[in-house]
């Protein structure tokens, strides 16, 4: 048990040290024309039907990363983001949140669409292959490692947990950190919503 | 500002003024629904102790395993859970698990937790024994023991 914890204290300090270059690269976020976080993927939604980054082209998308059997964070950002595009109103129809799992192994499509229904059905879960999944997270610089549970099915994932805005031309504009305030979120989008243009921050 | 929630030590007789207060309570608990085919659930709750008093260990028919954890996030937005070997309970001071941080974990569940129902769980402190606690399974989407929202189905 010691040598457990241990190593998870150990795992979170090498990937702490690893994060702290992202958040010097965020925080100068105004650039909006380097994109410094996302790229190109190609997914399964929970219907079984594929989606690349291009088929939420024309919306702000919230991207966040996290797993199904995650116990507290992931359920607090998720009803979070919900709630933050309620609070919008009508700009909140301009939002589009997307939840990809950084635990394929588990995740399948059904199981994502179990999960994001039961929070908002406006929220686009997303799983793929272990390969796809690595590509996409290593694009947004998301960092995850699965932390062994006392049963084979049981394992937890250390990961990193900020919201990732792309404009609604795909590029980054921001991060948001205080993943699971409500308040928090719909602020930072009330502003972009209503500074940016319909195309994004410089258009 | 909060100290009218507390009792000051040593003033008047404690017992007589709050009755509810004389020994070790735990309130507000309750677990998170889980999804299709998750084995894992949290518990959160609160416990407030008139002693110092230590949370030693859990247990539930619904788990092969209950643990007790904590989620640590640090400046960075990296977030991973760490199993604990007990949670101190100081003298009248509310010890809150929530899902900012403390919590009790549910491995190996038998069977899904589902909104609507309740389970049984068995808490064992140092000093004040054993408490057996009813736990009110709550919505995926629910973020306290208060949140009444309907989030869907």
């Amino acid at each position: 048990m010691t040598k457990g914890t241990g190593l998870v204290s150990k795992t979170l300090l090498l990937l702490t040290l690893l994060c702290g270059s992202i958040v010097a690269a965020a925080s100068d976020e105004r650039g909006t024309s380097v994109e410094r976080f996302g790229g190109s993927f190609t997914l399964t939604a929970s219907d079984g039907s594929t989606k690349t980054d291009e088929s939420f082209r024309g919306r702000w998308m919230l991207v966040y990363f996290g797993y199904t059997h995650c116990p507290n964070i992931c359920p607090m950002t998720l009803s979070a983001i919900s709630r933050a595009i309620d609070t919008l109103g009508p700009l909140g129809a301009n939002v589009q949140p997307i939840y990809i799992t950084i635990d394929p192994e588990r995740d399948t499509p059904e199981q994502m669409g179990e999960y994001t229904r039961a929070f908002d059905p406006r929220i686009v879960g997303l799983t793929g292959t272990p390969q796809a999944i690595a590509l996409v997270a290593k694009e947004y610089r998301v960092f995850y490692q699965k932390v062994a549970g006392q049963n084979r099915d049981d394992y937890s994932m250390t990961h990193s947990s900020y919201i990732y805005v792309m404009d609604p031309n795909g590029r980054y504009v921001t991060l948001i950190t205080q993943s699971e305030d409500p308040a928090a979120i719909a602020e930072r989008m009330r502003q972009l919503l209503t500074t940016a243009g319909p195309r994004g921050l410089n258009n | 500002m909060q100290q009218d929630m507390k009792q000051k030590p040593g003033m008047g007789d404690a017992k007589r003024e709050t009755p509810a207060s004389s020994q070790l309570e735990v309130k507000d608990a309750w677990a998170r629904a889980t999804a299709g085919k998750a084995t894992v659930g949290a518990v959160y709750l609160s416990i407030v102790s008139p002693t110092p008093d230590r949370l030693v260990s859990a247990s539930a028919p619904v788990a092969n395993k209950v643990d007790l954890m904590t989620m640590e996030k640090d400046g960075s937005g990296m977030m991973g859970m760490r199993y604990l070997k007990t949670i101190d309970v100081p003298a009248n001071t509310p010890v809150a698990l929530s899902p900012d941080g403390l919590h009790i974990w549910l491995a190996g569940l038998k069977q899904p937790l589902k909104a609507g129902e309740s389970f049984p769980l068995t808490l064992n402190f140092e000093k004040a024994g054993q408490r057996q606690v009813t736990i009110s399974i709550l919505p995926l989407a629910a973020r306290s023991p208060h949140d009444q929202m309907q989030m869907g189905d």
